[in-house]
């Protein structure tokens, strides 16, 4: 497909070169991946056959158990690794021929990377958005508007050395909103963060969102992808097996409620039911003589336990 | 050309970004910067290390008794090219590994540059170090009496030298198996290949199996065309070619290993 970024250049005043903005086409989503398969030199299939879409607005949530492909599948969209086959498109752009394009429209945060350690904030922001494409001009504009929206200014002079691991991460996650592109990929972004800062880089990807960027995350914090993602994917063994909204990937599941309870009082091994409806799951428990129990509705982990293979963590109660 | 394009899509408009040619070199520079950002500090570190081990040489060599003048010139080339050698290979290196093994060079692959700019920005980095190391070393050796006729050959012998080593180290640096022994590999042949050429003697007074070597040595073309150029002589077009060969050789070989992306 023709990309989106066809340019009318002419000269500034200044002599400089600029261009006339060019308008996307309505049909191109910020990221199709269509049938993508990755092989490996070994023979081991990290990704076999997925498709998706990440439409503009969205948070999409890619969960899955270590090993399961997730990070392959980023460095395939973040044009890092090469596909076996399938395609990936960005705005309508082939990550595998248009690579640097492709990297105007991302804004990636890569998994457990640690910032240049001997830049002070400011000089990382700045230093990478004149890598960005920025002017020189706008990195120093941007980089303190960021320092700003990110609430680092009391640590803008600070090296980067000299700050905790939320506080880096909400620097790489400025790095990547440095040129606003519309499509953010971050790949477990707030592993190994503390509740505070989780929530700190979760409320700049709703922000991003807000503004009418995709973003597309990997995880394997239930949570994270039950509060933050519009959509949550299911990926495991590097097949893609559901993708959906929560409510809906609830529906899919079959179960709406569970209740769970012990037979032999407090001390006993906790059991849980499974059902549709929580009056007959509640009528079921007291047919056994049991009077001390509890009802919730089943969340995204109960999905992602029967999806992903753990079948005895889940049939082993059900009936 | 260098092109300028702003994008409007569904989500926030894309500010107004660099491309192309200009692009190209403004990211070279970029890179330059941040390795001026990251040395500020410590800058005098890395001036000593890179005069400490030339001039010991220099002084060894002259100490156990060259007097002629011609020799005397020779053991300057030959700390001008052990020092500028080892200072490229070392901070080539040293930042490639580290990249490789630090997690570095995957954001800034995450950027939308090619590995050429990368590669420029090293080159950059590696040729200001040149420029003040044998600043110092010409100057240093004036002051000490060695009599030399600088011509302008000298420059773009020193360029074709430091890209064959740059790319010579690009090249070693992708086959390191791990930090550690990736700092190990590429000082070992940095050192063992200054060691190993005539650069300071001659061809002449080198050893059978040394003048074998050095004829496939790039050293050995620098410091002849060198030692010319210390003369007050310019004709130094067959060395020269050799130099620009290897520099072309090395240089592809080690942006065909540059890792950019994995297939």
């Amino acid at each position: 497909m023709e990309c989106a970024m066809t340019e009318k250049t002419r000269a500034n005043p200044n002599g400089a070169v600029t261009a006339q903005p060019a308008q996307a086409p309505s049909d191109s989503l910020p990221l199709v991946v269509e049938g993508i398969k990755k092989q490996y030199k070994g023979g081991a299939w990290a990704n076999r056959d997925i498709s998706f879409t990440a439409q503009p607005g969205e948070i999409l949530g890619l969960l899955g158990p270590n090993g399961a492909g997730k990070t392959t599948l980023i460095r395939q969209i973040t044009t890092e690794l090469l596909p076996t086959s399938g395609k990936i498109r960005v705005f309508g752009m082939d990550v595998v021929t248009e690579p640097n394009r492709v990297k105007t429209m991302m804004g990636i945060v890569p998994q457990e990377q640690t910032p240049y350690l001997f830049y002070t904030v400011y000089h990382i922001l700045r230093v990478f958005g004149k890598l960005r494409g920025l002017s020189p001009q706008m990195a120093r504009e941007r980089s303190i508007q960021l320092i700003s929206e990110l609430n680092l200014e009391k640590h803008r002079d600070v090296r980067v050395e000299k700050l905790s691991g939320g506080l880096r991460r909400r620097v790489l996650v400025g790095i990547a909103a440095l040129a606003r592109p519309p499509l953010f990929v971050l790949d477990e972004p707030t592993t190994g963060l503390d509740p505070h800062s989780r929530r700190d880089v979760w409320s700049l990807l709703r922000t991003y969102r807000d503004e009418g960027a995709a973003v597309l995350l990997s995880t394997h914090y239930m949570d994270e992808a039950e509060t933050l993602c519009d959509r949550v994917g299911i990926i495991q063994d590097g097949r893609l097996f559901a993708l959906d909204t929560v409510p809906n990937l609830r529906a899919l599941h079959g179960y709406e409620f569970k209740v769970t309870y012990s037979r032999n009082g407090e001390r006993g091994e906790l059991e849980t039911l499974y059902g549709k409806d929580d009056q007959e799951l509640v009528n079921r428990v007291r047919s056994m003589g049991i009077q001390q129990f509890s009802v919730a509705r089943t969340n995204l982990e109960d999905v992602y336990l029967a999806l992903t293979g753990d079948k005895e963590a889940l049939n082993g109660t059900t009936n | 050309m260098a092109r300028q394009t702003e994008v409007a899509t569904g989500a926030a408009r894309v500010p107004t970004l660099y491309r192309g040619r200009l692009k190209l070199i403004l990211d070279a520079l970029t890179i330059l910067e941040m390795r001026l950002l990251a040395v500020k500090r410590e800058w005098y570190w890395y001036l000593m290390g890179a005069l400490v081990f030339p001039m010991s040489m220099f002084y060894w060599s002259r100490a156990l008794g060259a007097n002629d003048p011609e020799a005397i010139r020779r053991l300057m080339i030959g700390a001008i090219i052990f020092g500028v050698s080892i200072q490229t290979v070392s901070g080539v290196g040293q930042s490639m590994i580290a990249s490789r093994f630090q997690g570095k060079l995957k954001l800034l692959i995450t950027m939308p540059m090619s590995k050429v700019s990368y590669a420029l920005g090293e080159m950059a980095w590696v040729g200001v170090q040149t420029v003040v190391i044998v600043t110092l070393l010409l100057g240093i050796g004036r002051s000490v009496g060695v009599d030399y006729t600088l011509t302008w050959v000298f420059f773009p012998l020193m360029l074709a030298m430091v890209l064959t080593m740059a790319g010579l180290t690009l090249f070693l640096s992708s086959y390191a198996p791990s930090l550690e022994v990736g700092g190990i590999m590429t000082n070992l042949v940095g050192i063992l290949l200054v060691m190993i050429s005539p650069v300071f003697f001659t061809m002449e007074q080198a050893p059978l199996l040394l003048k074998m070597l050095g004829y496939v040595s790039p050293l050995r073309y620098a410091a002849d065309g060198i030692m010319e150029s210390f003369s007050g002589g310019t004709y130094v077009w067959s060395e020269m070619a050799i130099l620009v060969g290897f520099a072309i050789l090395t240089l592809s070989l080690g942006l065909w290993k540059l890792r950019w992306r994995e297939s």
